[in-house]
């Protein structure tokens, strides 16, 4: 009995060929690290957005502001960091889509070569979305942490999104 | 008779058709029980954005009250 539970043990870690199971694991909770840094983003809106616009109207009733178009422009400045980091959420989820893309193709026989590059573009994505976390005061999610470290150790040297977007 | 790829298109715009209406609700500011159930049950991004949107909605609610004109 014991020696089939280290065996099952041991499948598990190596695997089945293809893509390894740790990567698979690792894209895994980077989704759900996404998933709930979606939610930690909308309880902050929802929460930091009402006291934002209480400290605009009341600059309206000081007569700072005088058009509506004014307030919202104020609003929109102050609760940037909020919606920057929903745009890099959004960056993240799209490269995270193509990164499974690329196990796929992997798992097909194409080889390792897309992935290593979808993979070097959500490293460098996810440490932009680490920066705009932190300063739209969200925690960053332990899954997202810990995915990162994965593919981290698997990614290619360097996104050649970036790299045709820097050679610009 | 309809196919069931017919039958199936009729659900699925139906559902989408029920689930626009719903968020659009939520977005004006409707904190109803039916309204809260569906909105759960989407995915977590879909939900960060609608509230983005319901909030756009208040300020612009909030800063008309305060000026007292109508914001065209």
């Amino acid at each position: 009995m014991k020696l089939l539970a280290a065996l099952a043990i041991l499948a598990l870690l190596v695997g089945c060929g293809g893509v390894p199971r740790e990567i698979r694991l690792g894209v895994e909770q980077l989704a759900s690290g996404t998933d709930r840094a979606d939610e930690l983003l909308t309880a902050q809106i929802a929460e930091r957005r009402p006291v934002i616009r209480d400290e605009v109207v009341a600059l309206v009733d000081a007569g700072t502001i005088a058009s509506v178009e004014d307030g919202i422009d104020e609003i929109e400045r102050r609760a940037a960091p909020m919606t920057v980091a929903a745009r890099v959420l959004r960056t993240v989820r799209s490269a995270l889509l193509a990164l499974e893309r690329s196990l796929d193709a992997w798992d097909a026989g194409s080889g390792d070569g897309a992935f290593l590059d979808a993979a070097a573009c959500v490293v460098a994505v996810l440490g932009e979305l680490a920066g705009a976390l932190d300063a739209a005061e969200v925690e960053l999610p332990e899954a997202l942490l810990s995915g990162a470290e994965v593919l981290a150790r698997f990614a290619g040297a360097a996104c050649p999104e970036s790299e045709a977007a820097n050679g610009q | 008779m309809a196919s069931e790829v017919e039958v199936a298109l009729s659900l699925a715009f139906k559902a989408a058709e029920f689930v626009a209406g719903i968020i659009a609700r939520f977005i004006e500011g409707d904190d109803s029980a039916e309204v809260r159930r569906v909105m759960d049950v989407l995915s977590p991004e879909l939900r960060a954005d609608a509230e983005l949107e319901r909030q756009r909605v208040q300020d612009r609610k909030a800063l008309v009250d305060a000026l007292g004109t109508d914001p065209g």
